[in-house]
């Protein structure tokens, strides 16, 4: 037996361990002086950050690439969701200073465990290993157990925490039995083997790559929040600190539905066996998401069921894509990703505005009297909660447009119709939120809230930008998105037919 | 043949050894405090009867998580170290993997040192913890 | 082709838009700093000089096109691609053609005539710079509208003189009768507007059908220079849709130009100030529908129909404006109605298929109208803004240079032989008695363009019969009758507000229509705003002539209103110009010129007879003489025949009711169900959200039927598809 040096492309792996080194750093500093160098802290973590969205850009043009044996990928698609990952927690990051301060919670410990929660983000969406896909999902989700729990002096912090690891493990042993299933059937962990595999099964063959499918839906379903696997969103939006919701709903997000198109592009060949019932959980999700959020009472809580329903408009692009990816482009998916990323950083960045001392003061009434002292930062969720709305000319407006025609082109009616009137539904839980930031804040219950610091005003500013010109790339995605989903392209193949095998 | 066994016998003769050796000393030299806290049977801040929805001390399990850590990086480490020991390896690819454990075990000691900075296991809570934190505590002290 | 040789044409539409934004951004800093007289004297030079400038280089260009081969006179300019959706570009382009560089003529030489004048009228204002923002804005527009290559181009023009008559009709705002005229000349254009805007769509829909059978590939449709060659193969396909377009552009055009019945705006216009009237009101704006006409000439030449429908309607407008013009005390309301008059002239022009006479008459008209307005504001001026004419009389021994020149301004609307008007009128009238368009109705054949051109003789004769009275009454006729205003005439209240010279409504038209203010709240702004009174007109007022500033604008246009018919008629050939190569079958058919000359003067001299007769010697002093004269006929010509009354209150009361049914509709049905399905849908959220009970077991459970379901699913699937095999 003859070990020799493997080669290895560092180029490919470069972005996420530049974000975990940056988080070492940060936690070196922290190390050296507890608790006294927040603004070094701060500075190294968004250097880290900038050099890595560079670092990001550069290979943004560069082709499709694979090392570590074929564990790490980098494709136009993983490239683009990751510049979304370190963009939204490059934002997150700006506007946590006086959050974090308000809430007494330790710099040294957000940042770094931030940044390795993106260091796994960015695995799970460039690799098409589903080993390295399930490291990247434990490294994400482990450091966003901690990050929920921050909160220490909240009880409501710390039984998000639990709740959601609890319920993540459970999930994640769900991944695991399917990827295992997968790894049965195929003999491979890599999709595109996998993809290759169950493309000529029998009958007798079929049952098991199909409920490895299943299977590893449901884990990735837990992290996506699709109905039913969805309860424990609001609860842990709600509980955890909100820059911690804000970087979770965008960056777990993003690298849920990058490892969710990678797997049913490979399970494409399995076609029949699954989309029926993704389609249903599709309509499920929109309908449950909106409809909950109109009673609920809490920004944040709404705002979870919000992300609940987006994931829902989501997966009908994914469904659309897989359905006929002649037609439709994974563009699609990655603008609306774009633009979902942009708009609810920013509406949690606002929001954050409100919280108090121990207290997040995310109810209605607590953003009572928000304009009075937050002119600006009130006028920018409107704006981020109009494009949630999807008002044009906000890209959340193109966004869902896009998805709409996907499905139509794609004869996927009955879904564009639910997301159309599940659109008109969740403008009044959204304008509810707008009219209660403007209420005056006399008579109010609690009638605080932070003036915006810079960091605030700067990242306030970015996702506005974010909001109104993303639309402006939408064209050069679907475009790049073109290039790089020959990798994921899936084979419309049907399963061979007894007969078939038999005469053959 | 026999002379296999050889090392496995030295080192329990050796861990034996050690280990009285800490139990003893520590009951010579250690201050004797009989407490009924000390005296329940497991000594980790469980209570051995009664109500299971109690309050315990957290030290304990923080305690605990680090050990299962860090016991975890040897069970790494060991896999490491037997290719590292074949015969078969070059020693090129011994220096290349070396430097990736270095890499590796960098990381742990910086938690290590975190933890140890942050005052994750130290027992005394005046020293571990900012004053503002302890809140009533604090004050009472001064 | 090489169109960089009209590359300037983006100056003629840049100066007036860089003199809109000094005077916006500029003006009161350099009034408020420089002083008052100072400062207006700069602002209005820089109001005038971008207009004059713009008009030499539209000079410049007639001559380059006029220079070019007759068929390859028309030059498209593309400043940039605007609209852009797959298979329809609509460039920001424009066209200079014969016809544009025509009404450009117009634009910027009238317009800075008028600028010019305005720079004296508007002397005394406060606002000075306002007025010159919206007047150089209104040119921006007006030159948008009649250079842009498309219609999508047009309708943004068309829509910003809208905006900007609004705005000037109601310059003099705090004067509620201002605002209630301004805002109803805005909402009969809306009227005119929303049929523009449907027969553009009608259009539209025809080409995006039918293009692919004519070959047309250039997803420049829209643009008139890839349109309008296919047009006449185009627009026959469905030629019921052409003439429904065709009719909607008309009524496009008949707000704009008010045409009956949608005139009802342009009289109450008059309350903004009187340059305004002369330059939106009179040369330039209200012609814009005449232009439309022409512009879009191939599909209205495919619709004959639309064409006879055209002509009759233009010519019961000049019937009407003619009659209402007898009955008018206010100098500026018989200039009004007889703008309206003249316009129906150009229509019944287009509506026979003479669009180049309706171009013709739109020029002669500029020049004339522009000189009688401004001539009637130069009285008004002199006499401390008062506009009766009743108060009139003798004024020409004090005003020798604007009575001279609008007399000049007289002989040519009154179709004074050889004179500019003259010249006009009688192409469009030989045309039309000749002309062979007919409306099919009710199985009938109606000769709609011969009785057009037959009423508009006796319109001709009408014209100049009402222009001599009011020549007659404003400078002869008697001595200054405002020496005896002391005895009163029962018309003292006009004087109240007299310190501008518009009133919204003439004497007899006691009820202005609000749209939008109940009586109590005019009152309360009349109250609010207290008027700064000009020294009112009594018996010792002593008339003045107007400042060179004014009155050089006076002689300009009376010299174009002399020669200017001739000019254009036998200097430049018109017809030729504008429609190369349509003329010589057209002058073939028409009745000898002697015949029609000869009844021309015939009506031109009795009418200025009839008006001698009649008002010669002005009024007896002791009564209202006026109104003996045919007191009912003559009351009810100054109430507009209870036309605007009947139309206005109509449509007042009409629309209440329809509102009132269907804001009942609303409330009951749509709001119940919209209400409704939001009560569903927060009932059954608040359901769904009974599931979510906080407990991570329930969570675990639900994820876990979840997936139950989803593997019992999948065993569905696979033994049912498996059946299949």
């Amino acid at each position: 037996m003859n070990y020799t040096i493997p080669t290895v492309d560092w180029s490919l792996v470069l972005p996420f361990a530049l974000v975990a080194l940056t988080g070492i750093v940060a936690l070196i500093i922290e190390t050296a002086h507890p608790k006294r160098d927040n603004g070094l802290i701060i500075g190294v973590s968004l250097t880290g950050l900038a050099a890595t969205f560079v670092l990001l850009l550069t290979q943004l043009v560069l082709p499709p690439a694979r090392t570590f044996g074929n564990m790490v990928l980098r494709d136009q698609f993983s490239v683009l969701l990751q510049l979304i990952c370190v963009a939204a927690t490059a934002v997150c990051f700006m506007f946590s200073d006086g959050y974090l301060r308000e809430k007494k919670i330790a710099f040294g410990e957000f940042y770094p465990l931030t940044l390795w929660a993106l260091s796994g983000a960015m695995v799970m969406v460039s690799t098409d290993n589903l080993l390295m896909l399930f490291v990247g999902l434990e490294i994400l989700s482990i450091a966003l157990y901690c990050l929920a729990g921050m909160s220490r002096s909240e009880a409501r912090s710390e039984e998000s925490a639990l709740k959601y690891f609890l319920l993540g493990a459970f999930a994640s042993a769900f991944l695991l039995y399917g990827i295992a299933f997968l790894f049965g059937a195929s003999g491979s962990m890599s999709l595109p083997d996998i993809q290759k595999a169950v493309t000529g099964l029998t009958r007798d063959t079929l049952p098991m790559p199909v409920f490895g499918v299943m299977l590893v839906l449901v884990g990735l379903g837990f992290k996506a929040s699709l109905v039913p696997f969805h309860q424990w969103t609001p609860d842990v939006y709600q509980g955890a600190p909100t820059n911690v919701t804000a970087f979770m709903a965008a960056v777990s997000k993003v690298a849920a539905f990058g490892a969710l198109a990678r797997v049913l592009v490979a399970a494409a060949p399995l076609h029949q066996y699954w989309f029926e019932a993704l389609y249903w959980i599709a309509i499920a999700t929109m309908c449950i998401g909106n409809l909950v959020a109109l009673v609920q009472k809490d920004v944040k809580r709404a705002l979870g069921y919000s992300s609940i329903a987006h994931a829902g408009y989501l997966l009908v692009a994914l469904l659309a894509y897989t359905r006929d990816p002649d037609k439709v482009s994974l563009g699609t998916t990655v603008f609306y990703l774009i633009g979902y990323a942009a708009m609810t950083v920013g509406a949690f960045a606002v929001v954050s505005l409100a919280a108090k001392g121990d207290r997040d003061g995310s109810r209605y009434q607590d953003l009572h009297g928000l304009y009075r002292r937050a002119p600006f930062a009130t006028v920018m969720l409107v704006l981020f909660l109009s494009s949630l709305i999807g008002i044009p000319p906000t890209v959340g407006f193109f966004g869902k447009q896009l998805i709409f025609l996907d499905a139509l082109r794609t004869g996927l009616v009955p879904l564009a119709i639910v997301l159309a009137v599940n659109s008109a539904v969740s403008a009044y839980y959204y304008l509810q939120i707008m009219v209660a930031a403007f209420v005056s804040e006399e008579g109010a219950a609690r009638p605080v809230s932070r003036k915006p610091g810079a960091g605030m005003t700067i990242g306030v500013c970015v996702c506005a930008a974010g909001v109104i010109f993303a639309s402006l790339l939408g064209g050069y995605v679907q475009e790049t998105t073109r290039t790089a989903a020959l990798q994921a392209k899936p084979v419309p193949g049907r399963v061979q037919n007894q007969m078939e095998v038999i005469n053959r | 043949m026999q002379n296999e066994f050889i090392p496995l016998l030295l080192l329990m003769l050796v861990a034996a050894v050690i280990c009285t050796a800490m139990v003893t000393l520590s009951w010579v030299l250690g201050p004797k405090k009989n407490t009924p806290y000390k005296a329940s049977p497991y000594e980790c801040g469980v209570q051995p009867a009664g109500n299971a929805n109690e309050r315990f001390p957290i030290k304990f399990y923080l305690v605990a998580i680090l050990f299962v850590m860090f016991d975890i990086e040897v069970v790494f480490l060991w896999s490491w170290l037997t290719v590292f020991n074949s015969p078969l390896t070059g020693l090129d690819f011994k220096i290349f993997s070396f430097m990736e454990v270095l890499v590796y075990l960098s990381t742990w000691i910086v938690g290590y040192a975190y933890v140890v900075r942050v005052g994750a296991i130290d027992w005394d809570e005046t020293t571990s913890l900012h004053p503002e934190k302890l809140g009533q505590t604090a004050q009472e002290a001064n | 082709m090489d169109t960089s040789a009209f590359n300037s044409v983006w100056w003629i539409f840049a100066l007036p838009v860089f003199g809109f934004l000094w005077q916006c951004l500029a003006g009161k800093i350099v009034i408020d700093n420089l002083g008052d007289k100072l400062g207006k004297r700069i602002m209005g030079a820089s109001a005038v000089l971008p207009i004059a400038a713009a008009f030499f280089i539209a000079v410049d260009l007639t001559g380059k096109l006029h220079s070019m081969p007759a068929e390859s006179r028309s030059v498209v300019l593309t400043l940039f691609d605007w609209i852009n959706i797959q298979s329809l570009h609509v460039p920001f382009e424009f066209r200079v053609d014969a016809l544009s560089m025509m009404m450009v003529l117009i634009i910027t030489g009238i317009g800075s005539l008028i600028h010019l004048y305005a720079t004296g009228y508007m002397a005394e204002e406060k606002d000075y710079p306002r007025f010159f923002t919206y007047l150089n804005l209104f040119v921006a527009a007006m030159l948008v509208l009649v250079l842009g290559n498309n219609l999508v181009l047009t309708f943004i023009g068309w829509e910003g003189v809208g905006l900007c008559s609004y705005l000037l009709i109601g310059f003099w705002y705090k004067d509620v009768a201002n605002s209630k005229a301004a805002n109803k000349a805005f909402i009969v254009n809306r009227i005119g507007d929303f049929g523009f805007t449907i027969g553009m769509f009608l259009l539209i829909a025809q080409v995006t059908l039918d293009r692919n059978i004519i070959g047309i590939t250039d997803p420049r449709w829209l643009s008139f220079d890839v349109l309008l060659p296919h047009a006449d193969v185009l627009f026959k396909i469905n030629p019921e849709i052409t003439t429904m377009a065709a009719l909607a552009l008309f009524v496009g055009a008949m707000g704009k130009s008010a045409q009956f019945p949608l005139y009802l705006w342009l009289p109450d216009a008059m309350a903004g100030p009187t340059p305004v009237s002369a330059l939106i009101h009179a040369a330039t704006m209200v012609t814009s529908g005449v232009f439309l006409l022409n512009r879009m000439s191939p599909v209205f030449a495919a619709a004959p129909q639309a064409g006879a429908v055209i002509a009759i309607i233009g010519a019961a407008t000049s019937l009407l404006g003619a009659l209402i013009a007898f009955g008018q005390t206010d100098i500026k309301k018989v200039l009004a109605f007889s703008t309206v008059s003249q316009l129906g002239y150009m229509f019944i022009g287009c509506g026979v298929g003479a669009y180049w006479a309706g171009m013709f008459h739109v020029t002669t008209h500029a020049f004339f109208k522009a000189l009688l307005f401004l001539g009637a504001g130069a009285v008004i001026h002199a006499m401390a803004h008062d506009q009766d004419m009743r108060n009139y009389g003798g004024l020409w021994k004090f005003l020798k240079i604007t009575g001279a020149t609008m007399l000049v301004g007289w002989a040519a609307i009154a179709g004074f032989p050889y004179l500019s008007g003259f010249f006009s009128k009688e192409e469009i009238l030989g045309a039309a008695v000749n002309s062979d368009t007919v409306l099919h109705l009710g199985g009938y054949m109606w000769s709609t363009g011969q009785v057009a051109g037959w009423i508009g003789f006796v319109v001709a004769f009408l014209t100049a019969a009402y222009m001599t009275r009011m020549t007659l009454l404003t400078f002869f006729s008697g001595e200054g009758r405002w020496k005896t205003i002391a005895a009163g005439h029962g018309h003292d209240h006009d004087h109240e507000h007299g310190h501008h010279d518009a009133h919204a409504h003439a004497h007899h038209h006691e009820d202005p229509h609000g749209f939008f203010y109940s009586d109590a709240e005019m009152h309360a702004r009349a109250v609010a705003e207290p008027h700064e009174h000009h020294h009112a007109l009594d018996s010792h007022h002593v008339p003045k002539e107007v400042p060179p500033s004014m009155w050089m604008p006076l002689a300009v246009l009376a010299v174009l209103s002399l020669v200017g018919g001739a000019w254009l008629k036998y200097g430049v050939n018109l017809e030729h110009w504008l429609y190369p190569g349509a003329e010589a079958a057209e002058h073939a058919e028409r009745v000898s010129h002697p015949m029609l000359l000869g009844i021309s003067f015939t009506v031109f001299l009795a009418g200025v007879g009839f008006g001698f007769w009649k008002y010669a010697k002005g009024l007896p002093a002791d009564e209202g003489w006026d109104l003996s004269l045919w007191k009912r006929w003559r009351t009810s010509a100054g109430r507009q025949f209870g036309i605007d009354a009947a139309l206005t209150d109509g449509s007042l009361k009409g629309g209440a009711m329809l509102g009132a049914f269907l804001a009942g509709i609303d409330k009951w049905l749509i709001d119940g169900v919209v209400n409704a399905s939001g009560r569903v849908a927060e009932l059954a959220g608040g359901l769904l959200s009974r599931t979510q009970r906080g407990y991570v077991r329930g969570y675990a459970l639900l994820m876990q039927a979840g997936v139950v379901a989803l593997i019992f699913y999948v065993i569905y699937q696979l033994s049912h598809l498996g059946a299949g095999n």
